[in-house]
């Protein structure tokens, strides 16, 4: 029966729409005649009175218009606000009720605060990381441009990036960066190394950098001879030189070359590089353009107006495909353009997703217990309902109040919601691995409120509409004569069971993602790093190349810091090497044993190093066959290698590696050097323990050419197996280097355990994240099963009672109840396994040594589930045993 | 010379709210009393007293009903609201004051 007050008006808002309209036409038109009356009383004649008192209005029917809009408009006002006056009136009534049932009230707003303010927490995240654009204009124009050696891209060298230039049509800008480390000097401390980047004139305008302080480089700055400027990163700035703006035009020593400070760059750099402190011109030298062996460039670029990227891509590749033969040692160099965003953001966005997701499942499951306790509650306020109907409430209208009831209950939620996402984004940050790209600017910004409010809104339907229809739709006159007890109890209880269900089985996916991850870390924990992490000291050490130009010098300082460091009292053994293993650095180079055809087939990708003797005792890594570097091996000598089994068996499978020969570099005369394998040592986890262990080659750093000490910026990381805790013998370690060179910085200082746990941080923070919201969402279902068992209990005192009192055992009616409890717990774990099976598949980048079909996960989450579950319909179905069979029949 | 009223910035609205602090009256009575009142040196034109009267309507400073014309025609009758009133004072301050400043400019003693 429709209420007569919604009728009227609905009846007034109809015939109010077509009356705005005749007002006007009858005001204007009365307008008019009132004034035709008066021309005619002044004695013009009627037609033309009529005519002039129209004229007077210009364009009648705009002025209409114009009345007729406003008049419509003002009839929206209204409407809008009598709707925001009953919404006040029945959010008031809600809270009324609400309050008159604080038990359920707290229960369900803090249920809905942890969904909603946990989604909201890795939003925010999400949001910061990845979906904002790059914090420069027109970012998705932006782009870098790889070279690419079979299938894996890698820096470019400056010959191909010159002509890449020359040809290239589909980029208004081309440029490039090279990392490099600097010596600094300011006179007022000792020297220290900074990281930093030499980058072209117009790298500044192709990237839409601007400039926090002073001016980019101007072209003729990035010309040799005149490159003598630099431009500091902001945050180095501020803690090096105190945010002093004076040194600008004031002089720093950058590798003992006096440098003029020109300007500090904008933090949007720091998206790119964060660590990038001091950029210098690239100002390439002639010798510089012609070599095309080295690549250490980095290209980025900026499409063209109207290229598209496939269109630059298919050019590169011609031009890459022209230039394979017109350059020297350039065969099979590809080019590969990736888009910016992607290639800083790339990586952490299906990780990310993944995450949102699963907090999402959090905030459903809280969303599925809340439905559960308002039906529960609906079928208490059966009574209340039907009398309400009974005095003339209209479906729509209880409808309207029971949604209010959600949406205030929301609301309330999503309050403490945004309060937890506050605590849980500065938590997140605190133990988020550092390397995660802009997470320091995630926080409870405009768009992450909005997404909060939106979250609120939605779950305030999802979990408030189903049971506010079927309270609304209660037999009302049944309801009324039965004194509250429902008889569509059954019907409902079948709702709540499928709500039990989704609920079990959406916390089976979660913890299954949990337990896959969790799997996953303590078989991580188990892999054999290969080398011994205990007492190991690191830290690296580059040699400016201008003090340390000719190879010579490189090797006799390295030999006369390891010999300081060795003299150090508690160092048992040290030594050098280009690349530690956990480092994330990585060097590579391509060989083809002798006596293979040049075949590209046959070329073997090894990890490369640079090591002096020693460096194996000092790792623990085994000598397996043959020897470690001694100090014979010198320039001059015959050229030694040591690889790894992994390099061995790949490159001479069932054979003896030793005596076995590789062409190292060319010479200066294009001969190669022969270097023969004098040891193979024991595999090393070079890459991380998550990596396979790659073929090693290690090269006597006594023998190598000026080729691979320039690859290596004349670095190497100084190690030295200690007898005590590494840690405390920095200082020593830094005297001993300084005893060398006293303008020699060190840096990069870790223990070797140091730096197997950070590389080991994004997985545990991955995990632990996981596990939190696979056991909230465990405690919620549990939460969930315990309220149906409890109400199934509730309602059929009087049948327990009756089946006891008819000789039924305890046993038999604890089986009856639990059973009933359990019912949707095995729908939901069916369920739950079949779609876990499939949505793990997403943790596939994320598992290791377990498959994401892990036997093991998932026979044992369902257990667990299943065990938590029955515990939650015991505790409840206790209270039914306890019935005595006389009061049961008598209620 | 008779003035638009239109050209008088703002001064519209303050014109139709005085005509109706008197007490109702439908449009047309506003734009006569108007002209009578300033011996027709104002000119009100009705395609701007219209729109202004359905604008004031909207903001709540006019309410509108529909009753019997002198001449037992129905026609829609104005009359002012509190915050109407309030407006009116307000205007007829910010008037006082420009005026105010105009003569001393145009007319200094």
């Amino acid at each position: 029966m429709p209420r007569p007050g919604t009728f009227g008006r609905q009846l007034r808002s109809l015939l109010w729409k077509a009356s705005v309209a005749d007002e006007v036409d009858a005001e204007l038109a009365f307008h008019v005649e009132m004034r035709t009356r008066e021309y005619i009383a002044r004695g013009l004649d009627p037609e033309l009175a009529r005519a002039k008192a129209i004229g007077r209005f210009g364009d009648l029917k705009r002025v209409n218009d114009t009345c007729r809009r406003i008049g419509e408009g003002r009839e929206r006002d209204m409407r809008r606000a009598e709707w925001i006056h009953e919404f006040l009136q029945d959010a008031r009534y809600a809270l009324r009720q609400l309050a008159r049932m604080p038990g359920f009230t707290i229960v369900s707003a803090l249920t809905l605060a942890v969904g909603i303010g946990a989604t909201t927490a890795i939003f925010s995240i999400v949001n910061a990381v990845v979906l904002r654009p790059l914090p420069f204009p027109d970012p998705d124009r932006l782009v870098r441009v790889y070279s690419n050696r079979r299938g894996t891209d890698g820096s470019t060298s400056a010959a191909n990036f010159v002509r890449w230039r020359e040809h290239a049509r589909s980029f208004s800008q081309l440029v490039p960066v090279e990392y490099r480390n600097f010596t600094l000097l300011t006179g007022d401390r000792p020297a220290e190394q900074v990281t930093g980047l030499r980058v072209s004139a117009d790298f500044f305008p192709a990237i839409g950098l601007g400039m926090r302080l002073g001016r980019p480089f101007s072209k003729d700055e990035d010309q040799p001879g005149h490159d003598n400027v630099v431009i500091l990163n902001e945050r180095f700035w501020k803690s090096r030189f105190n945010g002093d703006s004076s040194i600008i035009g004031g002089s720093v020593r950058l590798n003992g070359v006096e440098h003029v400070v020109i300007g500090v760059i904008s933090p949007a750099a720091d998206v790119m590089t964060a660590d990038a402190n001091v950029w210098v011109p690239i100002a390439f030298t002639p010798e510089e353009r012609a070599d095309s062996r080295k690549g250490y460039l980095d290209v980025f670029a900026r499409l063209a107006a109207g290229v598209s990227m496939a269109q630059a891509q298919s050019e590169m590749s011609a031009i890459a495909k022209r230039l394979e033969t017109e350059l020297e040692d350039n065969r099979e160099s590809g080019v590969r353009l990736a888009s910016l965003t992607e290639v800083y953001v790339g990586s952490y966005r299906s990780r990310l997703f993944i995450l949102l997701g699963a907090v999402a499942f959090v905030l459903l499951i809280a969303c599925v217990n809340v439905a559960n306790l308002l039906l529960a509650r609906g079928a208490a306020r059966g009574k209340e309902i039907s009398i309400r109907a009974a005095l003339g409430a209209g479906r729509g209208r209880v409808l309207r109040q029971l949604l209010a009831e959600s949406v205030v209950l929301a609301g309330i939620g999503g309050a403490i919601g945004l309060l937890l996402a506050f605590w849980g984004v500065r938590a997140l940050k605190a133990v988020a691995p550092s390397e995660v790209p802009r997470l320091d600017q995630a926080g409870l910004d405009l768009l992450t409120v909005a997404f909060a409010l939106g979250a609120t809104a939605l779950s305030s339907i999802v979990f408030g509409l189903a049971p506010a229809l079927r309270t609304a739709r209660s037999d009302l006159q049944g309801a009324l004569r039965e004194g509250g007890r429902s008889s569509s109890l059954v019907a409902r209880d079948r709702v709540r069971q499928l709500l039990v269900a989704a609920e079990v089985a959406l916390s089976l996916m979660l913890l299954v993602g949990a337990g896959l991850l969790i799997r996953s870390g303590i078989i991580l924990q188990r892999v054999e790093p290969g080398f011994a992490t205990a007492r190991v000291f690191s830290a690296w050490v580059a040699l400016p190349p201008t003090q340390y130009e000719s190879v010579e010098s490189v090797r006799t300082a390295y030999d006369r810091i390891l010999q300081e460091v060795r003299a150090v009292p508690g160092v048992e053994s040290a030594a050098g090497i280009t690349v530690i293993p956990m480092t994330g650095l990585s060097a590579q180079g391509n060989f083809i044993p002798e006596g293979r055809s040049e075949d590209p087939a046959n070329s073997i990708s090894f990890n490369f190093r640079l090591a002096t003797p020693g460096v194996f005792q000092t790792l623990r890594i085994p000598v397996k066959l043959g020897r470690d570097f001694e100090t014979r091996d010198v320039a001059g000598a015959p050229c030694v290698i040591i690889v790894n089994e992994a390099g061995a068996k790949k490159a001479w499978p069932n054979e003896n590696p030793i005596g076995k020969r590789i062409p190292g570099r060319r010479d200066s005369d294009g001969q190669r050097t022969m270097c023969s394998v004098v040891g193979v040592v024991g595999d090393a986890h070079d890459d991380g323990l998550r990596e396979a262990v790659r073929p090693q080659i290690y090269f006597a750093a006594a023998q190598a050419p000026e080729a691979f000490w320039f690859a290596m910026q004349r670095s190497m990381f100084i190690l030295a197996r200690t007898t005590g805790d590494p840690r405390a013998m920095t200082k020593q370690l830094q005297a001993a280097v300084a005893r060398f060179d006293p303008m020699l910085p060190i840096f990069d200082i870790r223990s070797m355990e140091e730096r197997i746990s950070a590389s080991l941080a994004t997985g545990r923070f991955n995990t632990m994240l996981l596990t939190t919201l696979g056991a909230i969402g465990l405690l919620l279902a549990a939460v969930g099963i315990y309220g149906v068992v409890a109400f199934f209990v509730t309602q059929r005192t009087g049948e327990i009672g009756l089946r006891m009192a008819l000789g039924a055992t305890p046993g038999r009616v604890l089986r009856l109840v639990v059973g009933q409890g359990m019912r949707p717990v095995v729908l939901g774990i069916v369920v739950g396994v079949g779609l876990a099976g499939a949505a793990s598949r997403l943790l596939a980048s994320l598992v290791f040594g377990v498959g994401t079909r892990d036997p093991l996960t998932f026979v044992a989450v369902p257990a667990m589930l299943g065990v938590v579950a029955l515990a939650a319909s015991v505790l409840p179905a206790r209270r039914a045993i306890r019935v005595e069979p006389t009061k049961a029949l008598q209620s | 010379m008779a003035v638009a009223a239109k050209d008088l910035h703002g001064t519209l609205d303050a014109l139709i709210l005085k005509t109706l602090s008197w007490g109702p009256r439908h449009g047309y009575a506003i734009a006569r009393w108007l002209e009578d009142t300033s011996a027709d040196e104002l000119v009100i034109e009705e395609g701007s007293l219209y729109p202004a009267l359905y604008r004031m309507e909207r903001k709540g400073w006019i309410e509108a009903e529909w009753g019997e014309s002198e001449l037992g025609r129905k026609a829609k009758l104005y009359h002012l609201t509190t915050a109407g009133r309030r407006q009116l004072r307000a205007e007829t301050e910010e008037w006082a004051r420009f005026a105010g400043a105009v003569s001393r400019i145009l007319l200094p003693a």
